[in-house]
């Protein structure tokens, strides 16, 4: 027998939603109305006058080589975040899974970066390697490499999923031990009892149950990647060099805070809106099938 | 239920705060300095709020340069905007264009009743932020220009005499080439790279940065950072990048941090290094004149300020305008103005002010201190001498960083980067022009 | 199927299968490893607190913890470079408290809402916007 709630009247449910409703709608919907209004006007810094433009700034953006050159960088960056801070978890987790001393101590050890904000996260990561007096950039030098991610694009990009990424690999690892260990152990014995050696097991058994989790994941960091990680970039490159790590989000902050263009970061964000909503469809419609639940 | 109460006790709390500040007419002045130069702001407003009791100057920081002039807009849209807001010197053509938003200096300090002469300003200083008519729209207050700071025992290191004649970039390239082969690591470094080889560049060979006076002269100005003298430039600067002569750092102030370590022989930087210069550096230094190329356009003409102007804001009562007024005519007071100038580093804005440092032998105890200040004095300026007022020049300055960094990189020639620049900061300058009818 | 049921039958560690003790060294071996790279920056940043600013701009760092731990700590606490750092944290905790059960009260409230109430469709389409419109910034 199922147990559900029912609610004889109306009134009482409406008021328990009602906080939540207004929440979004002063929170989410009015910003986002007057982010769609804001697009359609050229208006000075202060707001003293507004020119109607109507899709003009959609047309100035989409005919910017830049501005097409962030979608790109985007993609790039989301999909390196998301892998570097996946695999290294999932791997770690699997280690940590077959132990049963000391993992309690390395779990701790290995939740820390989670706690690092962002854009402290950023600044770590700067510090470790700045082309002056970072660590990791001096004992490269004596290597013979010559670290320097303010004027090569790769190494700026490189040191900006890395940052990302790094608090990220603990929130991943937590959830794949989690799913880990709830993987009937008597599934795993009947296979080995089988003759399956360690990697088929893995592969046919463990990283299929964990594709619920995977996928999770997947849209978890790859939000992050888009939304969150607008810290981290600002603290190290600033979109540079030759904004090579300027991705859309980044570029809706540029154009509108510093360059106090209000009607092209508008018309950014509402682009971004579409590009958000085609995403979580094609993540649902697609992706979602393969998940084995 | 009981913590959410806790939360609206909060924010009812801080809504309620400002009336408990009431007293005196009170004047928000909002800055952008912090460190050493906040404290000195302090210490002014300070003085000004114990030498009367009319009016108080309430001081704060809002963050950076780019970030106080955000603030002070997003006050102004609020309808919370202070009576006097710091903005740089790339923001000007911005607050000059909203006629709505701001009110002139000279309108303020000449209502409030207090002495003020717009000539005891030093022109090369308030040219930047005086209009075509000759009234002062905002006060100036850090100045600063380009010089040439000299590690002398880097020099000696190299085996080079540190007396060198370094007043052309031609002995300045000779000079590169001998300290690269007597083994520095970093000859020549720099900061700011726009300001000084770009948009100082041009004013201190005459010739123009853009169209219509460089935008004094109107909204519908064009870049022209393409000419024949600035790809020269930065053709020497490219090919000195690629040798090791000039070692690129970052867009803002990342080769003071070079410089002081004592790494670098040579350091284009803003004369208000000074003070970190003074107190950090091991080494011996010198202060010497921005070099230009000899033979180039009218070389050398003067070089323009760097650092921001305080402005008024609309919107207020009367009396606060007057208590503003008071406040800037005391900025403006010859010992005030000497103080500041001789502790930090920047140009003092009036010509009493500066009479005052020479005559107190401060130029001979701190040899070097100025410089500056003939470096913008010597000559009356020119139309291509007076400033820059471009509007989304905070951008376009981006623009012109990510470039001049392809250069450095060598992923493009002076010509093609410049070409660019043109290209993609015209635009955004038709943009304001539209935003701004 | 019978064959296998006649292997002797040690009862696995749950989680340990194939356990040997120089795999179970090795798994420790890479554990640590791997812990030790992810944790570095973090230890890094520990070393820097207990050194001086000179130390730590002359490269390289000292990658080991110096001794001006309480110095530092003691500066950063009560006067820290605009604002203490106690302050600071003070203020993040009330806010952290404030937000977190703010956000949990309210989603509680309409989630136990959701079910049968008729008001399903109408909260379902709210949250959902909510989420498409993430990207807009506040």
């Amino acid at each position: 027998m199922e147990k559900r709630v029912t609610f004889k009247g109306w009134l009482l449910p409406l008021l328990l939603i009602a906080p939540q409703v207004l929440v979004s709608a002063v929170f989410f919907f009015y910003p986002a109305g007057q982010a769609v209004w804001q697009s359609l006007f050229i208006q000075d810094p202060f707001g003293l006058s507004m020119q109607y433009v109507g899709l003009g700034n959609f047309e100035y953006l989409l005919s910017d080589p830049y501005y097409r050159a962030s979608f790109l960088t985007t993609g790039l960056f989301s999909i390196l975040v998301t892998l570097v801070s996946m695999i290294p978890a999932l791997f770690l987790a699997v280690v940590a899974d077959r132990l049963i001393k000391g993992a309690g101590a390395y779990r701790t050890m290995l939740i820390w970066p989670y706690a690092v904000a962002p854009a402290i996260a950023g600044v770590l990561w700067l510090f470790m390697f700045n082309t002056r007096v970072g660590v990791v950039s001096w004992y490269l030098g004596n290597l013979g490499y010559d670290w320097n991610h303010v004027l090569n694009g790769s190494e700026a990009m490189g040191l900006v999923v890395i940052s990302s990424a790094w608090g990220r690999i603990s929130y991943n690892f937590l959830f794949f031990f989690a799913a880990l260990q709830s993987v009937p152990k008597s599934i795993i014995e009947a296979a080995a009892i089988d003759g399956a050696r360690f990697w088929k097991r893995f592969w046919t058994i463990v990283l299929p149950l964990l594709s619920p989790t995977t996928f999770f994941l997947l849209v978890v960091n790859l939000v992050y990647a888009f939304f969150e990680t607008f810290g981290v970039i600002h603290t190290i490159t600033a979109g540079g060099p030759q904004q090579s790590t300027t991705i859309l989000v980044y570029k809706v902050f540029s154009d509108g805070f510093v360059g106090q263009d209000l009607g092209s970061s508008a018309a950014q964000s509402v682009i971004l809106l579409f590009v958000v909503g085609a995403l979580t469809v094609f993540q649902f419609k697609f992706v979602e099938r393969r998940v084995h639940y | 239920m009981k913590k959410m109460s806790v939360g609206a006790l909060a924010v009812s709390s801080t809504l309620l705060s400002p009336l408990a500040a009431y007293a005196e007419t009170e004047v928000q002045f909002w800055h952008a300095f912090t460190g050493r130069l906040g404290e000195l702001v302090a210490t002014q407003v300070e003085d000004f709020n114990a030498s009367q009791n009319q009016y108080t100057v309430v001081q704060s920081h809002k963050g950076n340069y780019s970030e106080t002039l955000n603030a002070g807009i997003a006050a102004f849209r609020a309808s919370e905007q202070p009576q006097i807001l710091m903005v740089f010197e790339v923001g000007t053509a911005t607050m000059m264009a909203a006629k709505g938003a701001t009110r002139p200096v000279h309108e303020v300090m000449a209502a409030s009743g207090t002495k003020f002469d717009q000539d005891a300003y030093i022109g090369a200083v308030k040219g930047y932020y005086t209009s075509t008519d000759g009234d002062m729209l905002s006060l100036p207050f850090n100045a600063s220009t380009p010089v040439l700071w000299v590690n002398r025992d880097a020099f000696e290191a190299a085996g080079v005499d540190p007396d060198t004649d370094l007043s052309t970039w031609q002995n300045v390239d000779k000079t590169l080439t001998a300290l690269k082969a007597g083994g520095s690591d970093c000859p020549l470094v720099t900061a700011w790279q726009s300001w000084i080889h770009l948009e100082n560049f041009s004013a201190y060979h005459d010739v123009p940065f853009a169209s219509k006076d460089n935008g004094f002269a109107g909204l519908d100005t064009e870049l022209q950072v393409n000419g024949e003298a600035q790809i020269a430039h930065l053709n020497a600067m490219g090919q000195w990048a690629e040798e090791g002569k000039f070692i690129y750092t970052g867009r803002r102030n990342e080769g003071g941090a070079n410089f002081r370590s004592g790494e670098c022989a040579l350091f284009t930087e803003s004369s208000a290094g000074y003070a970190g210069i003074k107190s950090e550096a091991k080494f011996a230094f010198d202060v010497r004149p921005l070099p230009y190329w000899e033979g180039v356009g009218n070389a050398p003409q003067n070089t323009i300020i760097g650092g921001a102007s305080l402005w008024v804001m609309e919107g207020h009562e009367e009396d606060e305008y007057k208590g503003a007024g008071e406040f800037l005519s005391f900025l403006s007071s010859s010992d005030v103005q000497a103080k500041w100038h001789q502790d930090t580093g920047y140009l003092p804005i009036t010509a009493e002010a500066s009479a005052a440092t020479k005559a107190s032998g401060f130029y001979e105890e701190n040899v070097g201190t100025e410089v500056a200040v003939i470096q913008m004095t010597a000559k009356a300026p020119t139309a291509n001498s007076n400033g820059l007022r471009l509007g989304s020049f905070d951008q376009i300055r981006g623009i012109i960083d990510e470039e001049l960094e392809a250069i450095w990189a060598g992923d493009k020639s002076a010509q093609e980067a410049m070409d660019s620049v043109v290209e993609r900061g015209n635009p955004l300058l038709r943009r304001f022009e539209q935003a701004n009818r | 199927m019978t064959i296998s049921a006649l292997k002797p039958h040690k009862e696995p560690a749950p989680g340990m299968v194939e356990h040997r003790g120089l795999g179970l060294w090795f798994t420790h071996a890479i554990m640590i490893f791997g812990v030790l790279i992810v944790f570095f920056p973090i230890w890094l940043a520990f070393v820097a607190s207990t050194v001086t600013q000179p130390e730590i701009v002359s490269p390289p760092m000292p990658l080991w913890p110096g001794d001006h731990f309480i110095p530092n700590y003691k500066k950063a606490l009560f006067s820290g470079v605009n604002v203490p750092v106690a302050t600071m944290l003070v203020n993040s905790l009330i806010m952290a408290i404030g937000i977190a059960v703010g956000k949990i009260v309210i989603s509680l409230l309409s989630a136990f809402a959701h079910w049968d109430s008729g008001w399903q469709d109408c909260h379902f389409l709210v949250v959902g916007l909510r989420y498409c419109l993430l990207p807009v910034p506040r």
